[in-house]
């Protein structure tokens, strides 16, 4: 289970950033624009793009333990989600769909701080590939004092 | 090793992408402020909160880092290996001067604390195929 307001903060105007490691615990990082959140399976499905994808793949078929942070930069609150690779599979056309959206979120909320949409706009994110992951642990990761807190998911 | 052009992403301006991973196989990613160019073996960044990413890194000293050039947004790719951390001198005060600036600019000025800089050997440094620059 995913908490409501978790699933809303996946699917918001918010940044993505994937983390894993590979058999000899050397970690890696890559993008991943748009996700969607099952708060009943507790999963979460990213798109993580191919053209800096290559070692994130490998991890996750090696072992699967994966690490997202989803930011907000306008306001800092970020969240990190951790939890075990369960399925990667080309992206589809619903995905890019959703992945088309998020950008355009993530483009109308941040010029209103002052980040340029080509930005945003100037990412190769296709092909991807989309990831699934089930959520063991939902860390607060906003700076300040309740940084490291534990989210509820019981 | 870092090559002249890698400077214009370590100016603070835009935040940098860290994954750190712990001696059980769990990784950690997270933001961090600042990646300050040391030489051009190596890197200095800076540590503010007594967090995962601190413990991890003393049990396993291998990271990964992502970092943005804020004009074009060029990103670079570093593994890094952290060496020691330094909590004064010259690149500690100018680490810390440099943070004050960057809290204030994002209204972080209560919370952003320079504990130390923590300085890494530059294993590897790429530049990222992410983007669509001209």
């Amino acid at each position: 289970m995913l908490p409501d307001k978790m699933v809303e903060f996946v699917h918001g105007p918010h940044l993505l950033f994937f983390g894993t490691r590979n058999a000899k615990l050397r970690p890696t990082a890559t993008w991943a624009f748009g996700a969607l959140a099952d708060g009943g399976d507790g999963t979460v499905t990213v798109f993580v793009p191919e053209v800096e994808g290559a070692a994130t793949f490998e991890n996750l078929e090696d072992n699967g333990r994966v690490s997202l942070t989803v930011s907000d930069a306008a306001t800092h609150e970020t969240y990190q989600f951790k939890g075990q690779h369960s399925l990667t599979r080309p992206c589809n056309e619903a995905d890019y769909t959703v992945q088309d959206i998020h950008i355009s979120k993530v483009i109308a909320h941040l010029e209103a701080i002052g980040y340029s949409g080509d930005i945003w706009r100037g990412f190769i994110v296709s092909p991807a590939k989309a990831v699934t992951f089930s959520v063991e642990d939902i860390f607060v990761q906003t700076p300040g004092p309740g940084a490291g807190n534990k989210i509820d998911l019981s | 090793m870092l090559p002249d052009e890698i400077k214009g992403a370590m100016q603070g301006l835009v935040p940098s992408t860290l994954v750190s991973c712990s001696l059980e196989g769990e990784p950690n990613t997270t933001e961090i402020s600042q990646v300050w160019y040391v030489d051009e073996n190596h890197v200095a960044l800076s540590h503010q909160f007594f967090n995962k990413t601190h413990r991890n890194i003393r049990a396993n000293p291998f990271v990964y880092a992502i970092i943005r050039d804020p004009e074009q947004y060029q990103e670079w790719h570093l593994e890094l290996q952290y060496d020691h951390s330094e909590t004064e001198g010259a690149l500690f005060d100018e680490m810390d001067m440099k943070l004050e600036a960057i809290a204030s600019m994002t209204g972080m000025g209560d919370i952003f604390q320079l504990r130390a800089a923590d300085i890494y050997k530059v294993l590897s440094a790429r530049k990222a195929n992410s983007r669509n620059i001209a």
